[in-house]
Parts: C-alpha cells; structure tokens; sequence
C-alpha cells in the first residue's frame, strides 16, 4: 500500500515537474525566457521547449502582425483648412527583448505608436493641399481653365498622392521607431478615413447644392433649345414644302391653262371670222336681258322680210 | 491552392490494440506485484479509460469546403487539410486543430448593417466620404470574400475580433478587414468624382477598390480572398438629396421637351407633304381638265365649222337667226321704221335703250 502511495506521489511529482519544465512557443507566438529577471532565451520558433523548472519564466509576446488605431484627429492642411484624418497602422514584434525593455505590452505599444503615426501623418499632411490628400485634381485645359464634361461638372483624374503621403509617413515612422530602438516593424500605415470637420459640411453640402442647380438650370434651359430648335426647323421645313407644292402646283395650272388656250386658239384660228361672229352671237345672249330695251330698225336684215315676202335687195348683200 | 488530399502532415496511424499492449507491458511490473484483482488491476483499467477517451477526443471530420490545420506543440504541420472524411489527430495539450469552412463566401456590410427581417440601416460615420471632386458621397458595398489561404488566415494577423458580426477575436476578416476595406475604398472614392461614384463608373468603382483591397490583404498575408466587391446604396448625402432628384428630373425634362418637339416634327411634316401633294395633284387635274375643256371647245368649233365651210351662207343665217330667237323674246324691243321717224313701243320697261348692229359681221 505504501509503493502505491509513493507512485501516486512519484506521478504528481513528475507530472507537475514535467509541465514546469516544458512549455509550448504557439505558431502565433513568440518568447523570452527571463531567470530572475534575466533574459535567459527567446524562442521565436514555435513548438515544444525545456526550461529550468520552477526558476525560469515564460514571457510571451505576439508574433502576428499587430492592429493600431489611431483615433480620428483634425489635422490642418497647407491652406490651415482641416480635415479629421482617421488613420490606422500594423506592426509586428522583431526583437521581443527590446520591444520588452521599451515599449513593454501591446496596449502600451499601441497608445506609443498611435502618437508617432498621429505626429508624423499631421506634419505631412501640413505639407499638402486638400486636393492631395483626397486624391483627384482637376483636369485642367490648356489655358489653365478647368475642363468640363458636357454637363458643365468639372473633370477630375485621380492622383495617387495619398499613397506618396502614406509611404513618406510610414518612411518617417520606421525612422522613429530605428531610432527609438523600439524592437518593432511598422508594416504599414493607411488613411482610414479623411473627412470634413463637422463645422465645414453645411457649406459643402450648400456648394453641392449650388452646383446641382446649376446643372438642373442648364439641363431644362437645354430642353427648351432643343425643343425650340427642332419645332422652327419643323416649322421651317414644312412652310417650305407647302410653299414650294404653290409654286409646282402653279406652274401646273399655268402649263394647263397655255395649253388650253393654244389649243382652242389653234382651233380658232383656223376661221377667225366665224369665230367672231359665233362669238358675238353668244356674247349678245349674254349681255341682253329682261331689263334692255333694243330699238330695231325695221331695214335691219333681221326684219326684212317683216314687210312683204320679198327682202328688198339692198339689204343683206355685205354678208358675203 | 492545395491538391486534394495533399500532404497530410505527420499524422501517425494509430492502431488501439497496440497502444494498449504497449499500456500493459509497461505496467505489467506493477500487475504483477499485486495480482488480477488488486488496486493495479483497478489503476489500469481506469488508466486505460482516460487514455481511451483522450485519444477518442481527437477524431474530427472534414466536411466538404472545409480544411484543417493541425499543429503539434504549438507548431503548424504542413499544409492545411482538404480532404473530406474522419481524420485523427494528437488532441490536447499535444495538438491542436481547427477546422475552418474555406470556401464559403463570407460577406461583410460597410455604410449599412442588414437587419433582421430583410432590412437594413445605415451607419452615417463609414458610408459618408469625400470624393475626389471633394463632394461628400453616401457609399454603401458589400464585401464578399472566402479564405484562400487558412495556415496564413490562422496565424499571421492579430485581430480584436468583431463580436457584432460575429468575429472572433484572432480571425483577419474582423477589424482588419474593415480598416482595410475602409482605407481602399476611400482612396478609389477619393481618385473619382461624385458622378463617377454614383452612375457612371460604378462598377470601375468597385473593380478598383476589389484590386486595392487585396494588395493590402496580401500585404498582412490575411490569407483572404476577395471575390467581389458590390457597391450598394451609392447617392448623395440626405441633406443634398433633392438637388440630386432635381438634376434627374431635368434631364428627363430635357429629353421629354426634346421628344415632343420631335413628335411635333414627325407630325408637321408629314402632314405638309400630304398638303402639298395634294396642292399638286388638284393643279394636274385642274390642268388635265383646261385641256380637256379647250380640246372639246375646239373639236366642238371644228366640227361646226366643217359644217359651216360646206354652206356657209345658210349657216351664218341660221345661226344669226336662231341667235336673234332667243336672245329677243326676252328683251324689251323697239322696232323703227327710219322712214317713218316714229317709235313703237312694244314693251314696258325701257329705261335701258341698247343699240343693236343692223346687220351682222359689220363691227
């Protein structure tokens, strides 16, 4: 009974000595072995490590690459105008001993580092216009007036002076952190967001406004052009076609009317006498109506036989 | 990226049966001291249990879209683990498993979060930016991505995590996702104007900030895959809305003016035309019809005159004549006889004395 509560002990003992003298580096991780205090290792590989039990302590640090925050800071630009830049960095863990000995935990690292990347993007940013860090400028036409599309809304082409701030920033960054001896790699540095400051959006949104108007105006005074030119030109058209169908339709009637008279004269004239005579025959009926009075003579060939069956000679013989 | 059922790591075969051999010899000394039913007896088979259990716990599955990535003693083995079915591996605290679903196609809201029932809301703070124009725009995207790398997806990037969307903390599709997503879709907004965000180079737009997107992905070796970046919602900010409306309701003003003013000519022309045609063919057939009126007049006088050219005298008579009958009955007449110097009045009314030719032909 004894032997089984000296295993029992024996077990334990071991057990627990084991995993005093055994620990783990994670794939994630990275570690440095202090001995009172004194760095003793720093395993940046992962798997499984033998430690002086009891005596040697485990520090573990992050390997991956690790988030900063900056918070959302107004920052003037060249021209003293703000813009809230939120901004954010990475970095990850080179020299666990320095990051240790300087920068000391994650959450410390990450206020530490929120400054510098905070400083350096303000003092960059001073260096800059708001059409830089945005990142379009406008497109300008030779005589340096600005291009506009066929809406009248001026043409922007992007620029990549916002990936030029960022590079000189994180350049300006890493040199800190070399300096400062800060055991870390600043990965990178970006421009979250870059926004208005509060104060100044009522006037943007009144300039967009302005604008939108403008190009409403333009469009409806457009729509009027357009229609106004279409309907004359229709006007225009048709008033010709009308008034040129007048003149064809006229020299129609005209050519009719030549014909019908050629015709009927060269008929005529193949006896212009008995033409006249007809004629006045007809015109006679015409003219004389209920209302004249004609005064006849009795010699008048029409009466010549009115006195005797016999017409006297004398009348009648101009005839031929 | 990993051929199906690829290198499989260290992954020993473990056959029970030997392992409890193994078990017993080891304890055999002991058994031996305290016979078959002793406390040994006890020990072991409670011993064999645990180790029984323990060894148990490792048994996982793979199901289809989903890869595992085993690491012993905190170290990774290998490339992650595609292929379907039971696997085994060391459990805790020798091994660690995780076991991810790879390929589906996650999704994440930037400017709006989708709400039960279908809905979304906007979050003002992320749709809201400045264009290049420096406009502010109101930009609602999805992102959808998959992993495509699960070791660097595991173990490259911290992260805090998003529990809202429910993102542990350690997953690279949590925060740093979003600032990334963020940062390229803010640059891109930037480099464009408000009309190109909102109409006419959206998709540009999205191809753009998809492209920028997973160079900073790939940069943190995020492991992620962006499929596609969708904008949503892109217009502009509340307050300046109805401007906006405005310009659209020009522009189809515009072009309404434009198509009744094009109506109108389509109507208008075709009708003077018609008009002129018309005009036209009434002067040809005023035309043909003089034409026919003189021709018969003058085959009507031709055909008289034949007659008359064969008794010319007779006919001028007659004619006469017949003229004088029925222009005469109706007239007032008086007939003078010039020797005679006296008047007879036949008729009543004669205010109006016209002189008539004495004879004929003689005008």
């Amino acid at each position: 009974m004894k032997s089984i509560i000296l295993l029992i002990i024996l077990v334990a003992a071991g057990i627990i000595g084991l995993s005093s003298a055994l620990y783990v580096v994670d794939e994630t991780e990275q570690v440095i072995i202090l001995r009172f205090g004194e760095v003793q290792a720093v395993k940046r590989t992962p798997g499984l490590n033998i430690k002086l039990p009891f005596v040697d302590v485990v520090v573990t640090l992050d390997k991956r690459i690790l988030r900063i925050d900056a918070p959302p800071v107004a920052m003037p630009d060249i021209e003293k105008e703000n813009l809230v830049i939120d901004s954010y960095a990475r970095y990850r863990i080179t020299d666990p001993v320095k990051f240790r000995k300087t920068l000391r935990t994650e959450s410390n690292a990450r206020s530490r580092m929120a400054d510098i990347v905070t400083s350096s993007l303000r003092t960059e940013v001073a260096r800059r216009d708001r059409i830089e860090i945005i990142g379009a400028e406008p497109v300008l036409n030779p005589n340096g007036s600005q291009l506009v599309d066929s809406e009248g809304v001026p043409i922007f082409i992007g620029t990549e002076t916002r990936g030029e701030i960022l590079l000189a920033v994180l350049a300006d960054v890493r040199g800190q952190v070399q300096e400062q001896d800060l055991g870390i790699e600043i990965t990178d540095v970006r421009i979250k967001r870059a926004d208005f400051p509060d104060e100044v959006t009522p006037s943007i949104y009144t300039r967009m406004r302005a604008e939108r108007n403008r190009i409403a105006s333009k469009f409806r005074a457009e729509g009027d052009e357009k229609e106004l030119k279409i309907r004359a030109d229709a006007d225009k058209q048709s008033t010709i076609i009308l008034a040129e169908a007048q003149k064809t339709s006229n020299e129609i009637r005209g050519e009719g009317e030549a014909e019908a008279i050629k015709i009927l004269a060269d008929a005529l004239n193949k006896d212009p006498d008995f033409f006249a005579f007809r004629k006045s025959l007809e015109a006679y009926n015409n003219i004389l109506n209920t209302d004249t009075t004609v005064i006849l003579s009795t010699e008048s060939d029409l009466f010549k036989y009115l006195q005797g069956p016999y017409a006297t000679q004398d009348h009648g013989k101009d005839i031929d | 990226m990993y051929p199906p059922g690829g290198p499989v790591g260290k992954q020993p075969e473990i056959n029970l049966e030997d392992l409890i051999k193994q078990i017993k010899n080891s304890f055999s000394g002991i058994t031996g001291k305290f016979g078959k039913f002793g406390f040994g007896g006890i020990l072991l088979i409670a011993a064999l249990l645990v180790i029984g259990i323990w060894s148990g716990s490792g048994v996982y599955t793979i199901n289809p879209g989903e890869q595992a990535v085993l690491r012993m003693f905190g170290a990774a083995q290998g490339n992650p683990i595609a292929q379907e079915g039971l696997h085994w591996w060391w459990p805790a605290p020798i091994g660690k498993k995780d076991v991810v679903l790879t390929t589906e196609t996650r999704r994440m809201e930037l400017g709006f979060v989708g709400t039960d029932g279908g809905g979304s809301a906007a979050v003002p703070g992320e749709s809201l930016m400045i264009s290049g124009d420096l406009n502010i725009v109101d930009v609602q995207m999805v992102i959808q991505y998959t992993i495509k790398d699960l070791s660097n997806y595991l173990f490259k990037v911290d992260d805090p995590g998003e529990p809202e969307r429910g993102i542990a903390p350690g997953s690279p599709d949590g925060k740093t996702l979003k600032d990334a997503s963020e940062a390229a879709l803010r640059l891109v907004v930037g480099q464009s104007s408000i009309d190109e965000v909102i109409t006419e180079q959206r998709s540009q737009v999205e191809s753009e900030t998809r492209v920028r997107l997973q160079e900073i992905l790939d940069s943190y070796e995020t492991g992620i895959n962006v499929v596609n970046v969708k904008l949503q919602d892109v217009k502009a900010p509340q307050e300046v809305q109805d401007a906006f409306q405005d310009v659209l309701r020009a522009r189809q003003e515009r072009d309404t003016k434009e198509n009744q003013a094009l109506a109108y000519k389509n109507d208008i022309i075709p009708r003077a035309n018609g008009t002129a045609e018309q005009k036209i063919r009434e002067a040809e057939a005023f035309k043909e019809s003089r034409i026919a009126t003189s021709e018969g007049e003058a085959d009507r006088f031709e055909s008289i005159l034949a007659e008359y050219n064969n008794s010319k005298e007779v006919t001028r008579q007659r004619l006469y004549l017949e003229a004088m009958e029925a222009i005469l009955p109706g007239v007032s007449k008086i007939i003078v006889d010039p020797e005679t110097e006296a008047l007879l009045i036949l008729g009543g009314n004669n205010s109006n004395i016209t002189p008539i030719p004495m004879m004929p032909g003689t005008e």
